[in-house]
């Protein structure tokens, strides 16, 4: 007995149109990833050969498939791009702060052939940074940089659970 | 039963959380970098892990904050202050930077999204303004954020390039979040590209195979 008042084609038509209705670039983009198929293996029988031919042919996905990918685009966008934030704040904190590279030159060994170490900053928290006025751009932006902010965790885990939950409501293999 | 009110209540969920669109929207143009940012820091984890801190500098001030290249750039500046890390490790000297362009062999410049570089080479190029030679490379990896389908081309693309920075380069590959069967397929001749498939930190596998080999190729290659 279906556990679904709707069926895997609702689902889809529901999870786009929310989309193009939020974010017009984001649901254009995971429609385009649903549109390129999967390859799958058709096999040809010939009456006068024991084996038959395999061949590749791409195939659109099923509503289902479509599903598990734009889930999977939407776990890459809300949960995945704050776990890279929070994964290098994490590597990058126990890493020592220097000095700029003009001064490291001079302070250069050559002959021990070691970097001068420095222990400042050991521990504490680095704040990274990109780059939003590029040097060889014309136009001009509102911003120079875009600060890399980490998340707290608990923010994450609730995201993870409106997925799980999400990928449930939206899996019909039982019905 | 589930209905299809409880489906919009949770996409409706996923959407309006903190985490949601309002905060992908603000961050989205800098998706890849973030990325990048990523793949930088597990390769600060591998030096770590060799029993060495990395020390983060700047170009022209300390690292405060750590700037990422918006864009492919030189490895010299005179106006931005690009961040980078710098470690030794048995006598030998190195550093890893993200987005800056090498001379290949052919004299083609090449992005890489991630690099070790030799830090005398790296010096000598912010020194006297030039782009680090192919030989400089150890190890470079192309990084690619994908919240959909991962491009076929970018594979051919960085086999190319890795073709055109010489014999030196050590270890090298393409992270993606995502996956490409046909690629993964591409890559499994020997001196193609290591294909780091959903390196994300939700497989911490996967994480853990390409720090390792971080760590084994600079241990092959400062034994003394």
């Amino acid at each position: 007995m279906s556990t679904h008042e709707y069926d895997a084609h609702d689902a889809l038509d529901l999870l786009m149109r929310k989309l193009n209705e939020r974010d017009e670039q984001l649901a254009r983009q995971i429609q385009s990833a649903i549109d390129v198929g999967k390859d799958v293996e058709e096999k040809e029988r010939f009456a006068r050969r024991k084996k038959p031919r395999v061949y590749r042919r791409t195939v659109r996905f099923s509503d289902e498939e479509a599903l598990d990918v734009a889930i999977a685009a939407l776990q890459a966008c809300f949960v995945e791009q704050p776990l890279f934030v929070n994964s290098a704040e994490i590597d990058f904190r126990p890493t020592a702060m220097g000095e700029a590279a003009s001064r490291s030159l001079s302070a250069w060994d050559r002959e021990s052939r070691t970097l001068p170490f420095t222990h400042e900053g050991v521990t504490s928290e680095k704040k990274l940074e990109v780059e939003l006025q590029t040097e060889t751009q014309i136009s001009r932006e509102d911003q120079q940089t875009l600060r890399l902010e980490p998340v707290p965790d608990q923010l994450v885990e609730q995201q993870k659970e409106n997925l799980t939950k999400l990928r449930l409501l939206a899996t019909f293999g039982e019905d | 039963m589930a209905t299809l009110l409880d489906l919009e209540n949770a996409i409706d969920a996923l959407l309006n959380h903190p985490l949601g669109l309002g905060r992908y929207q603000l961050v989205r143009r800098v998706e890849e970098k973030a990325y990048e940012a990523y793949v930088f820091g597990l390769c600060l984890r591998g030096v770590r892990q060799l029993g060495v801190t990395p020390v983060l500098r700047g170009i022209t001030d300390p690292p405060d904050p750590f700037i990422f290249r918006g864009a492919p750039g030189q490895i010299h500046s005179r106006s931005r202050n690009f961040g980078y890390a710098e470690f030794s490790l048995n006598g030998q000297n190195f550093e890893i930077h993200a987005g800056v362009e090498f001379k290949g062999t052919s004299g083609m410049t090449h992005e890489l999204d991630v690099c070790i570089i030799r830090s005398e080479d790296a010096n000598q190029c912010r020194w006297t303004p030039d782009d680090p030679p192919a030989a400089s490379l150890i190890a470079g990896w192309e990084c690619k954020f994908y919240a959909g389908n991962l491009q076929k081309g970018l594979g051919r693309a960085f086999v190319g390039l890795i073709d055109d920075m010489g014999a030196n380069v050590r270890l090298n590959g393409l992270c993606s979040n995502s996956f490409h069967p046909q690629l993964r397929n591409y890559f499994q001749p020997r001196r193609r590209p290591h294909p780091h498939f959903r390196l994300t930190p939700l497989d911490p596998s996967n994480e853990d195979i390409f720090v390792n080999q971080i760590k084994g190729e600079l241990k092959k290659m400062t034994a003394s």
